[in-house]
C-alpha cells in the first residue's frame, strides 16, 4: 500500500512544474498498482485545495483536484482515507517527538496513516526519510 | 430472528482488540454482537470510503491518462517542492 502526499498530485496537475514529469511517472505507477493499493488522505485534499487556490486561483482546477478524491459518482483515481481520532493522536505524538524536523502536521498525519497500515509514502519531501518507508518520484 | 455468521480466528482477534480498546475508553466490555452492530453503523456513516477501500483495483495507464486530461494544464511557474513555503510560510531549518 502507498499513501500519496500533496506534492506529487499538484505537480501532476501543473505541466509547468519542473517536477511534473516525475510526478506523472510516479503516479501512473502508483495508481497502476505498483505498490499495491494507493490512497491519499483528507489532509492531502486540504493542502492541495489550499495551495491551488493560492497559486492558480481557478475554481475549475480546484474542482478537478477534488474530483481526484471523489467517489460519489465514479471510482476515484486517488481515494481518500479519513483521519480518525486514533491516527490524529498518533500524528500529534509524531509531531511532538520529531518537532525539530519541522514537519507540517499534515506530514505527520501521513506518517501516522502509513505506520498504521504498514504503507509507504509517495512524496517529494525529504523530511519523511527515516520515519517511514518513502518512495521519492 | 437470529442468523449465524462465521467469523475466522483473525477476525475474532480483531474483535478482541476492539473490545479491549472500547473498554479502555468507555469502561465496559461490549459483546461481539454489540461491537459488530457498532461497526456496521460506523460503516454506514462512512459508506463511500468503505466501498472505495473495499474494492480498490489498479487503474490502467489509459484510464489514468484519460482522467489526467481533466486536471492537467499550465498553471504557472511554481513548484510542488515549495508547498510548505506557500502554505506555512517558512522553510525548515
Amino acid at each position: 500500500m502507498i499513501v500519496i502526499d500533496t506534492g506529487p498530485l499538484v505537480a501532476f496537475a501543473n505541466q509547468e512544474d519542473p517536477l511534473h514529469a516525475r510526478a506523472v511517472d510516479a503516479l501512473e505507477r502508483a495508481w497502476g498498482g505498483e505498490h499495491g493499493e494507493a490512497f491519499s488522505t483528507d489532509f492531502v485534499l486540504d493542502e492541495g485545495m489550499t495551495v491551488l487556490m493560492i497559486r492558480v486561483g481557478r475554481k475549475s482546477v480546484s474542482q478537478e483536484y477534488a474530483r481526484l478524491f471523489d467517489g460519489s459518482t465514479e471510482r476515484p483515481l486517488n481515494p481518500m482515507m479519513s483521519t480518525p481520532a486514533d491516527v490524529l493522536q498518533a500524528a500529534i505524538e509524531i509531531h511532538l517527538r520529531h518537532f525539530e524536523r519541522r514537519l507540517s502536521f499534515t506530514d505527520c498525519t501521513l506518517v501516522a496513516h502509513a505506520k498504521r497500515r504498514n504503507a509507504k509514502v509517495l512524496t517529494f519531501d525529504r523530511g519523511f526519510d527515516g520515519l517511514v518507508e518513502v518512495v521519492h518520484p | 430472528m437470529s442468523t449465524t455468521v462465521r467469523i475466522d480466528e483473525s477476525d475474532k482477534d480483531r474483535l478482541r482488540r476492539l473490545q479491549q480498546r472500547f473498554e479502555k475508553v468507555h469502561g465496559r466490555v461490549p459483546t461481539h454482537q454489540e461491537l459488530l452492530g457498532m461497526a456496521l453503523a460506523f460503516v454506514e456513516r462512512n459508506e463511500t470510503s468503505f466501498i472505495e477501500e473495499a474494492d480498490w483495483r489498479p487503474f490502467t495507464r489509459e484510464e489514468i491518462r484519460a482522467r489526467a486530461k481533466r486536471i492537467q494544464g499550465n498553471y504557472g511557474k511554481w513548484s510542488a517542492a515549495d508547498i510548505d513555503t506557500i502554505l506555512y510560510g517558512g522553510d525548515r531549518p
